[in-house]
């Protein structure tokens, strides 16, 4: 099975090529050779790896801090132009010597297929899908060529309510708009919190009061809850009869703050931010009040300005456990923008990832956002007209792709040429 | 009952590789079905599971590496099958791949987490089923590719007793996976530089797994040409299309972890 078939005389395709300049011949044949494709996708191959493995363009110096050992081995590497492979001019002359191979062979395979009406119909087919793949790669470096030469990129930052009329290259060069660009809104939407009850980060602080009798081991902690009698019993040497103390919870403040002159207590906000208890302790007819700081263990305060808190035969300490503060994870973040020509409104579209705005042959990208200041955006501004060249380079390589898989000769030929 | 539905798919490879491994000692025509039958059981299983989970998730199961893997130990049980539809006979290649469908998803268990978690930004695309889908579909084509290259090195050497047949329809699964892989992985590459495109305003930007991805597509583009236009045979093949699966395996993994990229969110 699979054989190499006998080499009978050549299809027509394969003949020397005609109508070329003899001077020509040489060359047009060396890129049509199957031995210059194939080392020259190998070359392309190693250079890719040599690329990804080798620190490239500003990773450099990145690398150098870290490894000044290396420095030296870096510039003979970037002398070599192996720090900047996809860039430097052995790369690009590899991928254009890439591009005339395909084209030389495009135009073998069309003559061929022009020519080879007595190709089996699953050979011609098969034959048209290789035609498509490597039209479809040529496209694709075609497109490549007129990014590089013929795109512009660059960026736009600005508040909710300003406007643009130019977006700031990698050189930090300003160009123009042919119009301006108005930002009308930011956004930034998250994902819902996650259930409480599932020890989900966010869920809110753990919180207790923590009563701690001398001689005795542990402790308890309560949980803070708003007006539940909870009895404290202590044994008072010598004679050992027990005291009980009950003990209540009346306020929970997440951010305690005392009016200086009217000794009001009000929360500041929501907030964690000082956490305090207001406690009753009740032994017989006897009760006092007195306020628990989180932060500040070693302090507590009678609930009655001027009056010291009575002494306790236990201690009570007020655990708060703070998580971080968590924000729920981006989910989107979206710009409404309006394109104004003049004073007219000619456009209002909003943005996000994934949901670009193309409009006077310009492409605006959703890119970035500030956690901290919520009306500013960041655009990508993109004009590109390879993308046409390259979309339609991929819509011709994915039907070849199937017609070569799915037609693929039973018979393999040997030939010297793609 | 996702759960349920992972354990089902794990031991149908299980049993597929006992039977297997059973029909390569001792062929029996029952045996064969019912490695067959665990086959089918297992693509059956897992296609539920990812359908469940992508109606629990809100979107295509296949943004992290466990989902990843779940879809790669789901697309090898499945080329076997197709490769046993269109008449391949190849039962010496059942064993290797209900082995390998197998340690994915006993390491996707074992050591990832199942979590159903939100996507970034630039994930909530539907860009993502079709990119990773169809990459993965590769993947899994040049998995059963590497799986027939090393069954064809180790056939083919001297002395072995093993027929000229099965090295012949070794070779043959070689040949067709690679194209199949081929297909998928370019066209999963441009469907993931179209949503690059979408989503950050450039198709192609040297990202490594850009570039590995791009490495692995023209190291099997040699394979297809030396093997379709130059007629290569036998052990370089099978040598060319290992080195193709361990491109592969940098551009699925590797990558992830030991480079910075746009990809780096997949580890």
């Amino acid at each position: 099975m699979n054989q190499p078939a006998d080499s009978g005389p050549p299809p027509p395709g394969l003949r020397a090529p005609e109508g070329i300049p003899p001077g020509s011949r040489g060359l047009v044949a060396m890129l049509t050779s199957m031995r210059f494709a194939l080392g020259l996708v190998s070359a392309i191959t190693v250079a890719c790896v040599v690329a990804t493995v080798l620190p490239q363009g500003s990773e450099v110096a990145e690398h150098v801090p870290n490894n000044p050992e290396a420095a030296r081995w870096l510039k003979r590497l970037a002398a070599a132009g192996l720090t900047n492979v996809f860039s430097s001019w052995w790369f690009i002359a590899m991928l254009t010597a890439l591009g005339a191979s395909l084209a030389a062979c495009i135009g073998r395979r069309i003559k061929i297929l022009r020519t080879g009406s007595g190709l089996p119909r699953r050979e011609h087919t098969r034959m048209l899908g290789t035609l498509l793949v490597h039209a479809g790669l040529l496209l694709t470096l075609v497109g490549g060529a007129i990014r590089i030469f013929f795109s512009e990129q660059g960026v736009i930052q600005f508040r909710e309510g300003e406007q643009a009329t130019f977006f700031v290259t990698e050189d930090q060069q300003h160009e123009p708009l042919p119009f301006a660009l108005q930002l009308v809104k930011f956004e930034i939407e998250r994902y819902a919190p996650p259930q409480a009850g599932h020890g989900a980060e966010g869920a809110g602080p753990a919180e207790a009061l923590s009563v701690q009798v001398p001689g005795e081991a542990g402790g308890t902690d309560w949980p803070v809850t708003l007006d539940v009698e909870r009895d404290v019993i202590t044994k008072t040497p010598p004679a050992g009869t027990n005291r009980v103390f009950r003990v209540a919870v009346l306020r929970r403040v997440p951010d305690f703050v005392m009016d200086a002159t009217t000794k009001v207590v009000r929360t500041r906000s929501e907030e964690m931010l000082n956490p305090a208890l207001l406690v009753r302790v009740t032994e017989g007819e006897v009760a006092s009040e007195r306020w628990l700081f989180a932060r500040f263990p070693d302090f507590d305060m009678s609930a009655k300005p001027g009056q010291e808190s009575l002494p306790l035969p236990f201690s009570m300490n007020y655990l708060v456990t703070l998580s971080e503060p968590t924000k729920q994870q981006v989910k989107s973040f979206k710009s409404t923008l309006r394109v104004l020509q003049g004073d007219r409104v000619a456009r209002e579209q909003m943005i996000e990832v994934n949901a670009p705005m193309n409009y006077g042959g310009y492409a605006f990208y959703q890119s970035g956002y500030n956690e901290d200041d919520p009306s500013w955006t960041a655009l990508r501004v993109v004009r590109d007209p390879s993308v046409p060249v390259v979309y339609l380079g991929f819509i011709l390589m994915g039907i070849g792709a199937f017609l070569t898989a799915y037609c693929r000769a039973e018979k393999v030929k040997e030939e010297s040429q793609c | 009952m996702l759960t349920d539905l992972f354990d089902i798919a794990l031991v149908a490879n299980i049993l597929a590789l006992l039977l297997a491994t059973l029909n390569w000692f001792a062929p029996r025509r029952w045996l064969d079905v019912l490695t067959l039958l665990g086959f089918t059981c297992s693509v059956l299983a897992l296609t539920v599971y990812m359908g469940l989970r992508w109606v629990e998730a809100g979107r295509a199961p296949f943004s992290n590496m466990f989902e990843s893997l779940v879809l790669f130990a789901w697309t090898i049980p499945l080329i076997y099958l197709v490769l046993r539809m269109r008449g391949k006979t190849v039962a010496v290649l059942a064993p290797p791949a209900a082995l390998v469908a197998a340690l994915l998803l006993v390491y996707a268990s074992a050591f990832l987490s199942s979590e159903i978690k939100p996507l970034m930004p630039a994930l909530r695309s539907n860009w993502l089923a079709f990119h990773v889908m169809t990459c993965l579909v590769g993947y899994g084509s040049f998995a059963v590719t590497c799986m027939a290259a090393i069954g064809y090195l180790i056939t083919s050497r001297a002395g072995s007793q093993v027929s000229r047949e099965t090295q012949d329809l070794l070779e043959a699964v070689m040949s067709k996976t690679a194209s199949y892989g081929f297909l998928f992985l370019i066209v999963g590459i441009a469907m993931g530089a179209v949503w690059a495109n979408v989503a950050w305003g450039t198709y192609w930007s040297w990202d490594p797994k850009e570039t590995w991805s791009l490495i692995t597509a023209l190291i099997y583009a040699i394979f297809l040409h030396g093997r379709y236009m130059r007629g290569w045979q036998g052990r370089r093949m099978a040598w060319i299309a290992i080195v193709g699966f361990i491109s592969v395996l940098i551009t699925y993994v590797g990558v992830n972890y030991l480079m910075k990229g746009l990809h780096s969110y997949a580890a």
